[in-house]
């Protein structure tokens, strides 16, 4: 069943010249996790934002077509009604602490106080939501004093909290170190494999290979949609969209024109690992 | 010949916290340096003692055989330059020209050859042609240029780059790298990195940190098979280089696809 | 970075900790206006006979008068100043060496002034220490503050540390880049650009994705709101609240017919 439908849907901030993004058609199936990939400027943060309605409701623009998510349709529908279906988390993970709470609790609190939950409802599903993040030792530290990597795991379980069917992912560890994006990959995972719906923005190939059901290719438009092996080694694709491809792949190039391997290209470690074992035993 | 010199450096905050824990470096004149390490390892601290933005609790930083207790900031800014990670906390100027000229004109250049030097330094970014633009027309790799011109217009012989990668996608990338290899013709280069594919490419060296302490202090092949410091700090190799290691009988120090295939095909002829 | 930036609440298993904030309030407001109008400054100080129950029972009374001992110099100051130069004294006290004059109402006059300052210090620190922020915000939206200004009020709390280190890293930046930010008020001036500039820009970018963030957590769902943070009237907090009426109206007639 499909959980996001894109129709048509094209847009263009007020003051800006050209379409942001143009023409997009994409429909993703419940449960999948979608990476997006595109050099910076091709519209992979406004195609994010769309999700949530901050594009039309909370920047100026021209909007055309259609977006349907989660049996609702983003244009009539406000950006609070929307924060229900979809959780939306970005770069930066200070900026999105609200700042309105003095500890984690609180910081998980402050959507479900807007949405009216009770106190009990909201206590379990903050104590669920500690847990499953693994900071339930954390819950009356101020968020101000984690790592990067942990306020970005209760930036991502702020939203989650309101039980939104899908998770976008807007960069989401393009600011922390690496653990921080282990830290953040581990826990996308973890969603991931329970089912969410994930819409992740990120050039980590190597992550995106391994876990992605299909990505996504934007350069203004949507330029390609296909599996990872299929997206991830098609180099000159790539190249015409300033992205670049793995070593991994690279590699797996070599070894075919060497004739030494026949098969398909690979992006993923484990697959080329087997491969060279075999040549070398 | 040294060009800076770090010797039993310690620096803690005021309430006694050590940040840096006996600092002991030599840094040549033109080669590249990778410091490496988890945030919060010391790394920002220990470059900010280079141009005096931190003073030293205990020890001594000398450059070019001067000790820099007594120098202003200002004054090691000829000598060290310093690109900060986010472009957007230093450019306020309307035109991309006059940001890079505030630099020089703080070092008192002044007419013909503050021109020459701004363009210069636009040239070696690769900004020339976006020289009358607003800053805020660029985008996040063009800033993020802007930053480093307006450092190598008062060319200092040491330029630091912290975080020269973050958020660049790939083009900004392979720009930075470029202008690295261009700068170390002339410059001694530090880079402050978590990208450890950037650290392969241009390091001629690169020092861990850990805790405020230099756990290791060589060259880029060498650290990357230090498994066991690179697990302490957090830090994966390039993904060839994981690759290698986790083939038996590879060779663990691989850094390039090159080496890669090299090294398949040695191992190949061995079996015949 | 300080956790709740400019508030000083210190959290403590106490009495006065649990009841409602507006409880606090009632008292705070009490003893103001009771400093403006109780008749003589014993009355007034006589006031801190209270606090200093209450402070202890709240396990913070060292804190609650900290602020008044680092602020005893501008006490003696006043004192000074009103004893030596009140333009309206008559009374003389007596005479001081290099033809000075000591006023006995200019130091009536001085312990006014201290005795309301003091009392108000006293009795707001000790409001503020044991008051949480996120409970005072809660509580006053309870009862009509708008919802939007509640979270303002409580952010600018926060925001401050946060400019400061963000400040500080701009000044290093720009250091970096040869900028003198200290010598002659010329220079520091000219140095106002390079430093609020980015600043500007930095907390326009931050607020921008600020209210993407709070948007995405329904910060302006119209329906009704709920609290993580209880803040309930209860039967006690109406037992204080009248008591403390009723004793403030009691002891400012007294005041003026005793």
């Amino acid at each position: 069943m499909d959980i996001i439908n894109f129709k048509n849907f094209s847009w263009k901030y007020s003051g800006y010249r050209g379409w942001t993004l143009h023409n997009i058609n994409i429909s993703i199936k419940k449960g999948e996790f979608i990476g997006i990939i595109g050099k910076i400027g091709s519209g992979r943060t406004t195609f994010c934002s769309s999700m949530l309605g901050l594009v039309p409701h909370f920047y100026p623009g021209i909007m055309e077509g259609e977006i349907i998510i989660d049996g609702v349709n983003v244009k009539e529908t406000s950006i609070s009604e929307l924060s229900s279906h979809v959780g939306l988390a970005f770069q930066s993970p200070a900026n999105q602490l609200t700042g309105a709470g003095t500890t984690i609790e609180e910081e998980l609190a402050f959507g479900l106080q807007n949405l009216g939950v009770p106190y009990e409802e909201m206590n379990k599903r903050i104590k669920d939501m500690l847990k499953l993040i693994g900071l339930e030792k954390f819950g009356k530290r101020s968020p101000f004093e984690l790592s990067g990597g942990q306020q970005q795991k209760v930036a991502i379980a702020s939203v989650l909290i309101m039980n939104p069917n899908v998770l976008v992912l807007d960069e989401p560890t393009s600011q922390l170190d690496p653990l921080g994006t282990e830290q953040v990959f581990d826990m996308v995972k973890k969603l991931s494999k329970k089912g969410i719906t994930i819409i992740m923005s990120t050039n980590n190939i190597n992550y995106l290979s391994k876990f992605a059901d299909r990505i996504v290719l934007f350069d203004n438009a949507i330029i390609k949609v296909d599996t990872p092996n299929k997206i991830l080694t098609d180099i000159e694709l790539l190249k015409k969209h300033s992205l670049t491809h793995s070593d991994i792949t690279e590699v797996s190039i070599r070894l075919k024109k060497m004739g030494l391997y026949k098969g398909e290209l690979l992006v993923n470690l484990e697959d080329l690992k087997k491969v060279v074992q075999g040549l070398i035993k | 010949m040294s060009l800076i010199e770090i010797k039993n450096l310690f620096f803690e905050y005021k309430e006694g916290i050590k940040v840096l824990k006996n600092i002991n470096l030599f840094l040549s004149k033109s080669e590249v340096v990778a410091i490496i390490g988890q945030n919060g390892s010391g790394k920002t601290t220990l470059v900010k003692h280079f141009n005096g933005l931190l003073r030293p609790t205990k020890g001594e930083i000398i450059i070019n055989d001067e000790t820099t207790i007594k120098k202003s900031v200002a004054e090691l800014s000829h000598t060290c330059g310093y690109v900060f990670q986010n472009p957007d906390d230093q450019i306020f100027n309307s035109v991309v020209e006059d940001e890079v000229a505030f630099g020089p004109t703080n070092m008192g250049i002044k007419g013909i050859e503050l021109k020459v030097r701004v363009d210069e330094a636009l040239k070696t970014v690769g900004l020339f042609e976006e020289k009358k633009k607003h800053p805020l027309d660029l985008d996040l790799n063009q800033k993020k240029l802007v930053a480093i011109a307006s450092i190598v217009a008062m060319n200092p012989e040491l330029i630091i780059l912290d975080e020269p990668t973050t958020g660049q996608d790939h083009a900004g990338l392979i720009k930075v790298e470029t202008l690295i290899n261009e700068l170390r013709k002339t410059h001694t280069v530090v880079i402050i990195s978590h990208d450890m594919n950037l650290v392969a490419r241009v390091a001629d060296r690169v020092i861990m940190m850990c805790n405020g302490e230099i756990i290791f202090d060589g060259s880029p092949k060498e650290a990357f098979t230090k498994n066991d410091l690179m697990k302490k700090t957090y830090l994966k190799p390039p993904i060839i280089t994981e690759l290698a290691q986790s083939i038996k009988g590879f060779r663990k120090d691989i850094l390039t696809v090159d080496e890669f295939m090299e090294e398949l095909i040695r191992l190949r002829k061995n079996k015949k | 970075m300080a956790s709740i930036g400019l508030s000083s609440y210190v959290e403590k298993d106490s009495f006065f900790h649990t009841i409602n904030p507006l409880t606090k309030l009632v008292i705070l407001l009490c003893v103001i206006i009771m400093s403006f109008t109780l008749s003589g400054f014993v009355y007034i100080l006589l006031l801190l006979l209270i606090i200093i129950p209450i402070a202890i029972k709240s396990k913070v009374l060292s804190l609650t008068f900290k602020p008044i001992f680092k602020l005893s110099f501008m006490f003696i100051l006043l004192f000074i100043i009103q004893g030596l130069f009140h333009p309206y004294a008559t009374k003389k006290l007596m005479d001081l060496p290099f033809g000075f004059t000591l006023w006995e109402d200019g130091l009536l006059y001085a312990a006014y002034i201290a005795s309301r300052l003091f009392v108000m210090m006293v009795f707001g620190y000790w409001f503020v220490l044991t008051t949480h922020p996120g409970d005072l915000v809660s509580s006053l939206t309870k009862i009509g503050l708008p919802h939007a200004l509640g979270y303002i009020i409580l952010t600018t709390l926060q925001i401050i540390p946060r400019i400061s280190g963000q400040m500080q890293t701009i000044i290093d930046a720009q250091r970096s880049r040869g900028l003198e930010t200290e010598g002659n008020l010329f220079q520091r001036i000219k140095s106002f650009m390079p430093l609020l500039g980015p600043l500007f820009m930095g907390s326009v970018q931050q607020s921008v994705e600020k209210s993407m963030a709070l948007e995405a957590r329904a910060f302006s769902s119209k329906g009704k709101k709920t609290s993580y943070r209880k803040t309930n009237i209860t039967n006690m907090d109406k037992i204080i609240m009248t008591i403390t009426i009723i004793f403030s109206i009691t002891w400012g007639v007294l005041s003026w017919i005793l």
